[in-house]
């Protein structure tokens, strides 16, 4: 029995555990709990360990799909997978989530932490949730990654659909000419079609409904949903209040002045690399942070048990999911 | 004391630091490439401070005590510095590498924070020679 793997990463909310789920032949091993931090923006569950799933591309052949958590807390699984369970992968598939305000700073990101892995085999890009958001296209994304000297296919799916899923599969596997494509995505068209629920209400459904069951909250909200965040202000590009959590007039103040502050600093320096963050600590007392980008900032009062890592990594999800940037920059 | 220094930097795992009093280093291995990041850093975290003080001397007058912010960090891309608000108008500036151990560096600067004060009382009451 020969095996192929194909290993799965990308954003929170990307799609990753959806299309493994999409064409696995068995129920898919997922390690969803429910959300506890800033990514209830976007879904009510994630992977917290790893995704696996199945499917048959014949008599003598299998592929294990594996999907790695989204949230970079969990990266000592990355590691794991890497050089573990799917150190022999095919290729790795990077799922960009269009919505994100900042996808490519996904695939800058992504490709740093992979870049050895991704050297040695196939890499595919699959752009997702364009059906909610059109902009990057893929001309976008091929300059993009024209400009860092890479050539990989960029493929827009829908990751609940099972023939966008399977033409990533056969985009990584395309060297392997023993395997007859057109009865596995047969078979799994049949599949999808006799586990289809006939109510068109029914989630399934959504990608022709054009919408998501999930309820929206701003990211205000999602940002006091996580443990350790005390309060929490959204300032626009020109440091006005777009929405906050905090009564505390003197804390607001301070998250404007270090966000002034910062655009103060990047002009006066413009040689210099621009300014993510600035934060004040003190044993004791609540740590005072405001994340920054071209056309919103996000100012967090948090416990001084949160890492400098946890914070940031809330914080720049928060930034990514946030849902009122006027002409944001999807750079 | 550069020496002193670059233990330091060993231990919290920082490219380099400088001692600062008076917005004039007393000691430093920022190198001649790196300098500016020194210059802007002393501006900028002078006015950080500048700024918490405000918000936590309107705090004291509402809620009577509040302990000050005596640490603060500035992230420009992928490069993080550190400045820790020592005794005497004195600053420890570090500059780390984002993907390093903040927490770890933050741990063993605040750990020396009584040596480098007294470093600095030392250099500025006995400056070395030209």
């Amino acid at each position: 029995m020969k095996s192929y793997k194909v290993l799965f990463v990308g954003s929170p909310g990307s799609g990753k555990t959806t299309a493994i789920r999409t064409i696995s032949d068995v129920d898919v091993v997922d390690t969803d709990t429910k959300v506890s931090d800033s990514t209830i923006k976007r879904k009510r569950t994630t992977t917290v360990g790893m995704d696996y799933g199945k499917l048959s591309l014949g008599k003598d052949s299998v592929l294990h799909l594996y999907g790695t958590p989204g949230q970079e807390r969990f990266k000592f699984m990355w590691d794991l997978m890497v050089s573990d369970l799917a150190h022999d992968a095919s290729a790795l598939i990077l799922l960009v989530d269009n919505t994100r305000n900042y996808p490519f700073r996904d695939i800058d990101y992504y490709l740093s932490e992979f870049w050895d892995y991704i050297v040695k085999r196939h890499f595919i890009i699959a752009v997702t949730r364009s059906d909610l958001h059109n902009s990057p296209t893929e001309a976008d994304y091929q300059n993009r990654l024209k400009e860092k000297g890479l050539l990989a296919p960029i493929l827009f799916i829908d990751a609940r659909k099972s023939m966008d899923v399977m033409d990533l599969v056969v985009s990584a596997l395309n060297q392997e000419s023993n395997i007859d494509w057109a009865e596995v995505s047969h078979r799994v068209a049949m599949k999808e079609l006799k586990n289809r629920n006939p109510d068109p209400n029914s989630p399934q459904f959504e990608w022709l409904r054009k919408t998501r069951d999930v309820a929206k909250i701003s990211i205000i909200e999602a940002a006091m949903q996580v443990r350790g965040i005390a309060g929490a202000t959204h300032l626009n590009k020109t440091f006005e209040t777009l929405d906050t959590s905090q009564e505390d007039l003197e804390c607001n103040n301070l998250f404007k002045s270090l966000a002034k502050l910062a655009a103060a600093i990047e002009s006066k320096a413009p040689q210099l690399e621009s300014v993510r963050s600035i934060s004040l600590h003190t044993p004791h007392k609540n740590s005072v942070s405001v994340f920054l980008e071209q056309d919103q900032s996000l100012g967090l009062l948090t416990l001084p048990a949160l890492t400098h890592k946890q914070i940031r990594q809330q914080a720049e999800d928060l930034l990514q999911w946030s849902d009122n940037v006027e002409n944001t920059q999807k750079t | 004391m550069s020496k002193i220094l670059k233990k330091l930097e060993g231990m919290a795992g920082t490219n380099c630091s400088a001692l600062v009093q008076n917005s004039l280093p007393l000691a430093t291995t920022f190198s001649k490439d790196d300098n500016v990041y020194l210059k802007l850093s002393l501006q900028a975290f002078a006015l950080i401070f500048k700024h918490a003080d405000k918000a936590d001397a309107e705090k004291i007058a509402t809620h009577k005590t509040t302990p000050i912010y005596d640490e603060a960090h500035l992230q420009l891309g992928e490069r993080r510095l550190i400045c820790f608000r020592l005794e005497d108008n004195t600053l420890y500036i570090s500059m780390i590498e984002q993907n390093k151990d903040i927490q770890k560096a933050q741990k063993v600067i605040r750990g020396a924070i009584n040596i480098l004060s007294k470093i600095a009382s030392a250099t500025s009451a006995h400056p070395a020679k030209a």
